[in-house]
């Protein structure tokens, strides 16, 4: 009986080290982990591949699809009708990130102002964290009454008030992008203020307590202990800011629909476009394709080029 | 921002099963949504995209069609407005779950995935209705590629609101809207007003609704331009007669200065406030825009260009019934959209919302002539009926409309000659039917 649990247990392959390694525990977190995964997987990683599949079909609906290689991205790239609006829209999603760097510096100022215990300080971070939970459509349509281009458009009359001539705003090829870059800012500071609010609150008061002995003034204080000390909080903003502004559609879609003549039609929207307005699904992923590499080398970029410079403690 | 683009997936994937299906487009029935049950009761699914109180009028009929009778029930969902609707037929088409019934705009264009049961057979078959009672021009509008295939539910034309207060504070007789654009640009240059004398103006004589190309299509086929050729391999809107009217449209902008520049966004709730004179928009809009203005509302004809007749495109949409392997789904499908489309019907749908009566003596009946004669403003759409036509659906049409807005809008803003204009919108409408055609 001894004999044969002892051979029982050198044969079985449960007991062995690779069960231990990789069985019931690894087994358990998977079987936990499944619900995700497979949402994960229906909803996420299957309709990645399939549009990649789909960028190589011509599927212009009602017809059905058929292969054509890369003739989609060839079109888009160098076609006589599609490429001078792609690459028009390449143009427009860089311009619209001009809005990061605005709302960085503007959150860190205003998270520096709300770092303070001062009476009323939860008040302000309140109103400043208002316009992040709002949804972007319902500040889309009440903004487009402050751009309104006539003159009772509250910022035209703003700008009667003050003696400038009043603009189109939204409606002038000039002034559109400026426009949502200027709502966007106002919409997503608030996010960026709470995130550089939490990074100021862990950065350790000795620090400062050290750097007061040493004589550093306000300034001094800033450059060398609250900048390299939020670095890490920085980059975070910048990388998911830059994905944020890549996918922004929603404020082009309530407010401009991508006019006037083109001048906010970004990758996204043109993706949009192409696969649900035009119906050409083939086209609508080719875009789709490029707007995940241009995402991917963005942010491989950021991390190599930017990481270094990053402080960890 | 995320959940958008995650939903284009979605939809993309939804295409997806149909893929790895072959041609599901083939064999639709195999998605059938319509259920009977073992005593013969029909339940068959309808999708409908009229939202907002039009879409209470439209639910409103379905129960009246589930009360009249007992074998059959129809379950009605609300589907998003005409694009998002489509785009969901487009999914069902691929992945199956079609309902029976659908409305929908720009539906001729289904009939070539071949899901579409074509009306023709119903109409013709035993339980068939009498096509002259209906006016031509529905007919034509839902037919593509020389086949009938969807039925005339709501329809529209393009017409002309004005503000009768403002008439008056211009000196103009509010009972005299403008019938020529000569006489349009005479009047909005007495409606466009600097009310507040600060240097800029906040009344203005004349608008669109943002759908321009629909106005201007109207201008177009006023002139005696085709929109699109009769085998339809290209668009046929840079000539002379075309040229002639962007041109005359971007005048109102840059010449006389009665239109504000690129403002359509903003048109309706302008008019609606008051400042803005005379509005282009759709004949459906009548109950709304009586709704909601403080002011006077008076509806007329679009204006004729000089003395040559007035022609308006058909806007709106139409039932479509989904081929089904079961023939009593099919005949159930058909007696819902009988019941929909009846006189009865036609009557509750045109005196309940905007939208015009799709038959043909439809103004003598006495129920109309009664209706008219409280809502004034429902008379001229109705006429206006008499000189409407069927723009052709092609494939491409909604290339086609986008070019034409973008067209307007570099007009508008000085970025292109009315001639440059046109010229580029055919260059791509033109290549897109000949990418499309290569497809099938």
């Amino acid at each position: 009986m001894n004999d044969s649990q002892t051979t029982l247990i050198k044969t079985n392959p449960f007991q062995s080290g690779w069960w231990r390694r990789w069985g019931e525990e690894t087994f358990a977190a998977y079987a936990f982990l499944l619900p995700s995964i497979l949402v994960f997987i229906i909803f996420t990683f299957f309709p990645v591949i399939f549009s990649i599949v789909a960028s190589f079909l011509k599927w212009n609906l009602p017809y059905k699809a058929s292969f054509t290689g890369v003739e989609n991205y060839t079109s888009l790239i160098n076609g006589p009708v599609t490429s001078p609006i792609f690459w028009q829209s390449v143009g427009n999603t860089f311009y619209f990130m001009l809005g990061i760097p605005i709302n960085m510096i503007l959150a860190l100022f205003i998270a520096i102002s709300l770092n303070r215990r001062l009476p009323g300080v939860a008040i302000f971070r309140t109103a400043f964290f208002l316009p992040t939970i709002t949804s972007m459509a319902a500040v889309s349509v009440v903004w487009m009454w402050l751009y309104h281009p006539a003159d009772y458009g509250l910022f035209n009359s703003l700008l009667i008030e003050l003696g400038v001539p009043v603009q189109r705003w939204l409606r002038d090829p000039a002034l559109a992008m400026p426009c949502l870059i200027l709502m966007g800012v106002w919409h997503g500071m608030g996010y960026n203020i709470v995130i550089f609010l939490a990074g100021l609150q862990a950065i350790p008061r000795e620090l400062y307590e050290v750097a007061e002995i040493d004589g550093a003034g306000t300034l001094a204080k800033f450059i060398y202990v609250t900048w390299p000390q939020l670095s890490p909080t920085t980059f975070y903003i910048l990388v998911i800011g830059v994905i944020n502004s890549l996918q922004a559609f929603t404020e082009i879609d309530v407010m401009t629909q991508g006019g006037p003549l083109n001048v906010t039609t970004t990758l996204a929207y043109y993706l949009y476009q192409e696969a649900f307005q035009y119906f050409r699904i083939g086209m609508g992923s080719s875009v789709a394709v490029i707007l995940f590499i241009l995402l991917l080398a963005l942010t491989l970029l950021q991390f190599r080029g930017l990481e270094s410079k990053v402080y960890y403690e | 921002m995320l959940k958008k683009i995650n939903f284009m997936f979605l939809i993309l994937m939804l295409l997806a099963t149909a893929c790895s299906g072959g041609q599901a487009t083939e064999s639709s029935s195999s998605g059938s949504t319509a259920k009977i049950d073992a005593d013969g009761h029909i339940t068959i699914e309808f999708w409908y995209a009229l939202g907002g109180d039009t879409g209470k009028v439209v639910e409103e009929m379905v129960k009246q069609f589930n009360e009249s009778q007992s074998e059959i029930t129809v379950n009605a969902t609300y589907q998003g407005d005409y694009a998002s609707a489509m785009a969901k037929v487009w999914s069902a088409v691929s992945a199956g779950g079609l309902p029976s019934v659908a409305q929908i705009g720009g539906a001729p264009l289904l009939g070539s995935t071949g899901a579409v049961a074509p009306i023709t057979e119903f109409l013709n078959g035993s339980d068939g209705i009498d096509q002259n009672a209906i006016r031509q021009v529905f007919w034509d509008y839902n037919s593509a590629g020389g086949v009938l295939w969807t039925m005339p539910f709501n329809l529209s034309i393009p017409v002309m609101y004005y503000n009768r207060d403002l008439f008056t504070a211009a000196g103009l007789d509010p009972t005299q809207p403008p019938q020529t654009w000569d006489e349009l640009i005479e009047m909005a240059g007495k409606l466009t007003v600097d009310t507040n004398n600060n240097g800029e103006i906040d009344q203005w004589g004349v608008n669109t609704s943002t759908d321009t190309h629909y106005y201007l299509s109207a201008m177009f086929l006023s002139n005696g331009v085709q929109i699109v050729s009769d085998d339809e391999s290209e668009v046929l809107y840079n000539n002379a007669e075309a040229v002639e009217m962007l041109t005359l449209w971007g005048n109102l902008v840059n010449e006389y200065k009665v239109m504000p520049p690129n403002q359509h966004e903003e048109a309706k709730s302008d008019f609606l406030a008051g400042k803005l004179g005379i509005l282009m928009a759709s004949s459906s809009n009548v109950p709304s825009m009586e709704a909601n203005a403080s002011f006077e509302v008076g509806v007329a004809q679009m204006p004729a260009v000089n003395d040559k007749p007035r022609v308006f495109p058909v806007g709106g949409a139409s039932l479509l019934i989904f081929k089904d392997e079961s023939p009593e789904i099919q005949n159930a499908a058909w007696t819902f959209v009988k019941f929909m489309t009846s006189k009865e019907s036609s009557i509750y749908l045109s005196t309940h919302t905007g939208y015009l009566p799709i038959y043909t003596d439809a103004a003598e009946w006495p129920e109309f002539v009664s209706y008219i004669q409280e809502h004034p403003n429902r008379g001229a759409p109705i006429e206006g009926l008499n000189n409407a036509v069927a723009i052709p659906e092609f494939p491409a049409l909604g290339t086609s409309d986008s070019s034409l807005r973008r067209a307007v809008a570099s007009v508008e803003l000085n970025s292109a000659t009315p001639q440059e204009a046109l010229a580029e919108a055919k260059r791509a409408v033109d290549a897109t039917i000949k990418e499309q055609g290569t497809n099938e």
